[in-house]
């Protein structure tokens, strides 16, 4: 059985300047896997290239698979279609939308290529607190709030695979941890996930593996066990107290 | 003078105004879109009208039928030509690019129709009504209740139904409506044959009021670009009001001041809002209600 | 090409060059029409030209400052029985005037906002020409006598085309010069600066409102002085001034070709015009014509066709830095 993502070779480049070039990297069906790195290491570029989404332009070459299928050279669009969903970094809600439109105007989820189907009821048992505020507009919610709705709609297109860009990005702690292990609780219900994240301590309590991005190259991987011993990550990442 | 009938005509041209302008205002506010190719869209919906019957002896409601269908597919040909810089919201150049389209119309008009003028004969323009002291035509009302029906179904639309959920998605940001699986060029080829629709369907109901020629894009359309701005970068509602009270403006001004003046005191107006609240033209993307 | 007095004689060459093209192309009354149309019509795109390539913005308010040049000729030459030269200074001042107060008006604004509210701007003007007596209203101002430019005892008028070339293509030249001068000019580095890089502009010390307004009233003069001399070779100013036509033919003529260059909207505005002269498919069809190039290039090559040509130099603008935006500029210029 092949992986449920599988990059090779994959290099993104913003007019002359390459912002990623990785070699390999694979994520098994059911797991959790991390990608953290330190600010501007590549990471938001790699996890939208693996969508095929940007804000900017970025010129994208080498191999994307989904369950062994290549991807590359898709829209974003039919990436979503095919269960490759990505909640970007910062804004993944439309502010001038309710939060019950946020999550009804989505393509019409299909279970059709194998993804677990979601109900807007079945995001409101996820997140109460979305329900409670299900007639009000996304633009009058708190960040974490978005991000919940950000999650709870990409939920909704049933997605194979679900990239996670920074979600911790501008939370409390205390919100980070829920909101992480809701994460791991859809994971262990099936769920596969990609997830980028500057917070390694958050990161690293969560995920099965662990990728470590500098300057837009893998410099480290393995069990998130192992990896929490790397000295490149206690180092930089972890501090003294890890060690 | 009587102002009762200044009134009413105000109320008639406002309603004029705003219906010409609702294309462009959806378009305005989901794309971005300054589209100076509108005046010529006018026209070309209101040749078409007026060909159809010359040509062949359809009644004055297929004719209206005709143009609607036709404006529809300038649209859809509008947005195959401009998806790529509407995708890449590069507005001047879409801006500048629109003059050209617009250029290109009324040549291709001319070289078909013609240059003399001609007249599109609804047989409700020879029908008038008379209250009191006041009187309008029987095409003046029904252009009045066409533009509030088309105005309050485009707002129901836009608010309660999941097509426009996705137009004020595209509005907002339409590179985070492609991760809702939706195909964001799909959404807009809807909005701009809406606005190819809408123009053609505003130029068959006002145009019969005036003889009509290819090279009247310009000034048949002028006031809807203050509409259209002046009543907030696409909100449906604001540009209704604002066509409504320019309409107001203009057969009070003309009647009182100077009818020669009056599209320079609109643009004055208009320079002065827009120099004033340049926050309001920083196309914030909500459809306000 | 790099030694200084080598681009002198370079640039001489080829103005003598340019002056002898009418004869070059068989000297025809046809063909000094369409090449004093031609220099006039580049002149007044250089205007816009300035806006365009070196503050960022696309101002629809040239046609005005175009129209003011060929009204202020009019009326001080018909109406107050001035010479030509009186009538140029009339038509700079004028334009000078006009471009203040639009510039205060406008300059306030950005991109999107700056080209709607010149073209308010562009609409109110037009109305107002066309209702004010002074301004001949909606009849215009006829009989505006042969140009005649003497200077004490150097006689120097022009009635016909080929008479009126040398004026023309001395227009053109100057107005060349001047775009050239200016992009290198303390001005023209600034505006640069502040349309690249704001925050760095203002860093620097930059009045970015003051450079913007200063680029703003050279352009109007540019535009104005074309004006000027087309009011001259046509005899009679109206209305028609304010076409969207010769807007959408100073735009196409400036972005054809390509920004920054130098010599693109002479080529551009030579291009459109050779085509109106020499491959004429009527008014209707010369028109649909102006508009399929514009579209066309703005939908398929939006940076102009000398983005086509094969590059010589990479461009450092990838990675765009003000200051290398500056340099590149520069060193294309010179």
């Amino acid at each position: 059985m092949s992986a449920r993502l599988e990059i090779a070779g994959l290099h993104v480049a913003y007019g002359q300047a390459e912002a990623v070039a990785v070699e390999r990297l694979v994520v098994e069906p059911g797991t959790l896997a991390g990608v953290i790195g330190a600010n501007g290491a590549g990471k938001s570029t790699l996890i939208n290239a693996v969508a095929n989404w940007s804000r900017a332009e970025p010129r994208i070459t080498g191999s994307v698979r989904l369950d062994g299928e290549e991807l590359t050279g898709l829209s974003a669009e039919e990436h979503v279609r095919r269960g490759v969903q990505l909640v970007p970094e910062g804004r993944g809600v439309f502010l001038g939308l309710s939060v019950e439109e946020n999550l009804k105007a989505v393509a019409r989820p299909g279970g059709h290529h194998g993804g677990r189907s979601c109900a807007v009821d079945d995001v409101y048992a996820l997140f109460p607190r979305l329900r409670e505020r299900r007639a009000n507009l996304a633009g009058s919610l708190s960040g974490g709030e978005r991000q919940m709705l950000a999650v709870g709609r990409a939920l909704r297109m049933a997605p194979k695979l679900l990239l996670l860009d920074e979600p911790s990005i501008g939370l409390a702690p205390r919100l980070v941890s829920a909101l992480l292990a809701t994460i791991r609780e859809l994971v262990e219900g099936g769920l596969t996930v990609l997830l980028v994240e500057q917070n390694v301590h958050a990161a690293a309590e969560v995920t099965d593996v662990l990728h470590l991005l500098e300057r837009g190259r893998v410099v480290a991987a393995g069990p998130v066990a192992e990896m929490r011993n790397d000295p490149r990550i206690v180092e930089a990442y972890l501090g003294a107290s890890h060690g | 003078m009587n102002v009762a009938q200044q009134l009413v005509n105000g109320v008639i041209i406002g309603h004029a105004y705003a219906l010409v302008a609702v294309g462009w205002t959806l378009l305005l506010g989901a794309a971005r879109l300054v589209n100076f190719g509108h005046g010529q869209m006018y026209m070309i919906g209101a040749f078409v009208a007026w060909w159809v019957m010359a040509a062949t002896g359809l009644p004055y409601p297929a004719a209206v039928v005709a143009a609607v269908l036709l404006g529809a597919v300038l649209g859809a040909v509008m947005q195959r030509l401009f998806l790529r810089l509407t995708l890449s919201q590069d507005l001047v150049s879409l801006m500048i690019v629109t003059l050209g389209f617009g250029q290109a119309l009324e040549g291709a008009a001319g070289l078909a129709f013609g240059p003399k003028p001609q007249t599109l004969a609804s047989p409700f323009q020879a029908m008038s009504v008379h209250l009191g002291p006041v009187w309008f035509t029987v095409q003046d009302a029904i252009l009045v209740v066409a533009t509030i029906l088309v105005f309050a179904g485009l707002s129901l639309a836009l608010h309660r139904s999941w097509l426009g959920a996705a137009v004020r998605m595209v509005a907002e940001d339409p590179r985070l409506t492609a991760l809702g699986g939706l195909r964001v060029s799909r959404i807009y080829m809807g909005i701009f044959a809406f606005e190819g629709a809408a123009v053609a369907f505003a130029a068959a109901l006002v145009a019969p009021r005036t003889p009509i020629l290819t090279s009247m894009g310009f000034d048949q359309v002028v006031m809807t670009f203050v509409v259209v701005v002046l009543g907030g970068i696409g909100s449906v509602l604001g540009s209704y009001v604002a066509g409504l009270g320019i309409g107001l403006f203009t057969a009070l001004f003309g009647a009182l001041v100077s009818p020669a003046y009056t599209t320079a005191a609109v643009f004055a107006l208009l320079i002065a809002a827009m120099v004033l609240r340049p926050g309001a033209l920083a196309a914030s993307g909500s459809f306000a209600r | 090409m790099t030694h200084p007095l080598a681009r002198l004689v370079l640039a001489a060459l080829l103005a003598a060059a340019g002056f002898l093209l009418p004869v070059l192309l068989g000297g025809s009354t046809l063909v000094y029409d369409t090449l004093v149309a031609i220099a006039i019509f580049a002149a007044m795109s250089y205007g816009l030209d300035v806006i365009l390539s070196d503050l960022g913005e696309i101002s629809l308010v040239h046609t005005a400052f175009f129209a003011t040049g060929a009204y202020a000729a009019a009326i001080l030459t018909v109406t107050y029985g001035f010479g030509a030269w009186t009538a140029l200074a009339g038509a700079v001042l004028a334009a000078l005037a006009l471009a203040l107060v639009l510039g205060a008006i406008t300059l306030r604004t950005r991109e999107f906002a700056f080209s709607l509210v010149t073209y308010a701007a562009a609409v109110v003007c037009m109305n107002v020409a066309s209702n004010w007596d002074f301004l001949g209203g909606s009849d215009g101002i006829v009989g505006i006598p042969p140009l005649d430019l003497s200077v004490g005892p150097v006689e120097l008028t022009a009635g016909r085309s080929p008479e009126f070339w040398p004026f023309a293509y001395a227009l053109l030249l100057v107005t060349l010069y001047v775009v050239h001068r200016f992009r290198r000019s303390r001005l023209g580095q600034a505006a640069l600066m502040v349309h690249m890089n704001p925050r760095l502009a203002t860093m620097c010390g930059l009045d970015g409102n003051r450079i913007r307004l200063q680029v703003f009233l050279l352009s109007a003069v540019i535009s104005a002085a074309a004006g000027w001399l087309y009011a001259f070779q046509r005899a009679y100013v109206g209305t028609d001034l304010f076409d969207t036509y010769f807007l959408v033919l100073m735009l196409t003529g400036v972005i054809l070709a390509g920004r920054r260059i130098l010599l693109g909207p002479l080529l551009g505005t030579a291009l459109l015009l050779f085509q109106k002269s020499f491959a004429s498919l009527g008014a209707y069809g010369d028109k649909l014509v102006l508009g399929v190039v514009l579209v066309a290039v703005l939908c398929l090559c939006p940076r102009g066709l000398a983005s086509l040509w094969p590059r010589r130099r990479s461009a450092p603008a990838a990675t765009g830095t003000a200051t290398g935006e500056i340099g590149a500029a520069s060193t294309r210029h010179a």
